[in-house]
């Protein structure tokens, strides 16, 4: 099979995962450990739409970003889980979660093209943003470790499935949908951004 | 991918249910060392670790490291046995694997010499924090054989992972290694 047949059904099984989480949303899932940290990057549209973002806008920018930011996000993910897990505090997470959807949505819907240390440093700080509010929102049951593993390994498959689909830009049908997906990301940022203001 | 890789796999498969058999016959102090890199995460992150950096540096530095590795697991371990009692082993192995992590992430060329001491103060503060309180010679013995088999499994195939994007997909493994221990060691740190 070739590579590009294969990712049809690598994105499907991913969106298919997605679906899969709105049965359990609401409820305690796992044991505070793996599946409880695999959970947590998708219990939440927000932080889900932007982790797909990072990837869809790393494939328009192409290499090096299209690896430096799977490479970078992670970790500066975790800095900010780090100062979440330890209580420190920073102020509007939750807006900043909001509009990073906005910002890499709009990113993705114009395919702007900012030079690579802007879109990088754009990305560590809604990386930041997102590992703050995982570490503060961790249980406080269950092996930290496994935890740890679950939201990284999510965080990264949502990156891949943001990738796999931004690679389709290279067609012209491609670029039209991975616009169109950075529109959506765009359209759900801007919910949450005016739900955290508290204008919905 | 070459043929030595599937029969790698195979013996990884193989070896847990080999030490199924064992502990019957030997001190249970060898099985339970052996399977420590597989059954505690923090242990199988520092051997994931070691491992994607001797696949990112070369075949001389992984010959060095799988020398190294074990000598310095089982120099923790014997450490750990008789009870020297280092306060914060579990720190100091969370944070040796984000260092671990990190460089792999960066796939820096680091001197040579340096592979086998990152492996050998790895092996001895994961030996350290395996052993402590527990486990007797055999254990160290156990250990050492576990972390030599484990990082065998990930370095030699890693070494042939040639392709530009697989060596881009062991850095990003190496990235979330040092993520995943990096938070960690917060909520070690937090008393989580």
């Amino acid at each position: 099979m070739s590579q590009l047949s294969r990712a049809p059904l690598a994105l499907s099984l991913l969106l298919a995962a997605g679906a899969a989480s709105g049965h359990v949303e609401g409820g305690h899932v796992g044991d505070g450990g793996l599946l409880t940290g695999l959970y947590h990057p998708i219990s939440g549209l927000d932080h889900m739409v932007a982790m797909i973002a990072v990837g869809l806008w790393g494939a328009q920018l192409g290499a090096p970003a299209i690896w430096l930011l799977p490479v970078a996000f992670p970790l500066v993910m975790a800095l900010g889980g780090l100062a979440g897990a330890m209580g420190l505090p920073l102020p509007g997470v939750e807006t900043g979660i909001a509009a990073s959807g906005l910002v890499l949505g709009l990113a993705v819907a114009l395919a702007l093209r900012p030079p690579l240390w802007v879109a990088l440093l754009l990305v560590a700080a809604f990386a930041i943003l997102h590992g703050h509010a995982h570490g503060t929102e961790l249980p406080a049951y269950g092996v930290p470790i496994l935890y740890a593993a679950g939201f990284v390994i999510a965080t990264g498959l949502l990156h891949l499935s943001g990738i796999l689909i931004g690679l389709t830009h290279r067609w012209p049908w491609g670029s039209g949908l991975v616009r169109t997906g950075g529109a959506v990301v765009l359209a759900v940022g801007a919910y949450y951004l005016l739900r955290a203001l508290g204008l919905m | 991918m070459s043929r030595r890789t599937p029969a790698a796999l195979v013996t990884a498969v193989a070896a847990p249910v080999a030490a199924a058999q064992v502990t019957a016959a030997h001190p249970l102090g060898l099985a339970e060392g052996m399977a420590q890199v597989i059954l505690r995460p923090e242990h199988l992150g520092v051997i994931l670790a070691l491992g994607l950096l001797a696949a990112l540096r070369g075949p001389d530095a992984a010959m060095r490291m799988q020398v190294a590795t074990p000598i310095g697991l089982a120099v923790g371990a014997f450490g750990g046995a008789v009870a020297l009692g280092v306060a914060g082993a579990e720190v100091a192995g969370l944070g040796v694997t984000v260092l671990l992590g990190l460089l792999a992430a960066l796939a820096l060329r680091l001197p040579l010499v340096l592979y086998p001491l990152l492996a050998l103060v790895a092996g001895v503060v994961h030996g350290h924090a395996a052993a402590l309180g527990q486990g007797g010679a055999l254990f160290a013995v156990g250990l050492a054989a576990g972390g030599a088999l484990g990082f065998g499994l990930i370095a030699w195939p890693g070494l042939e992972l040639r392709a530009e994007w697989q060596r881009i997909a062991l850095r990003v493994l190496g990235s979330w290694i040092a993520a995943i221990h990096l938070i960690a060691l917060g909520l070690t740190l937090r008393g989580a």
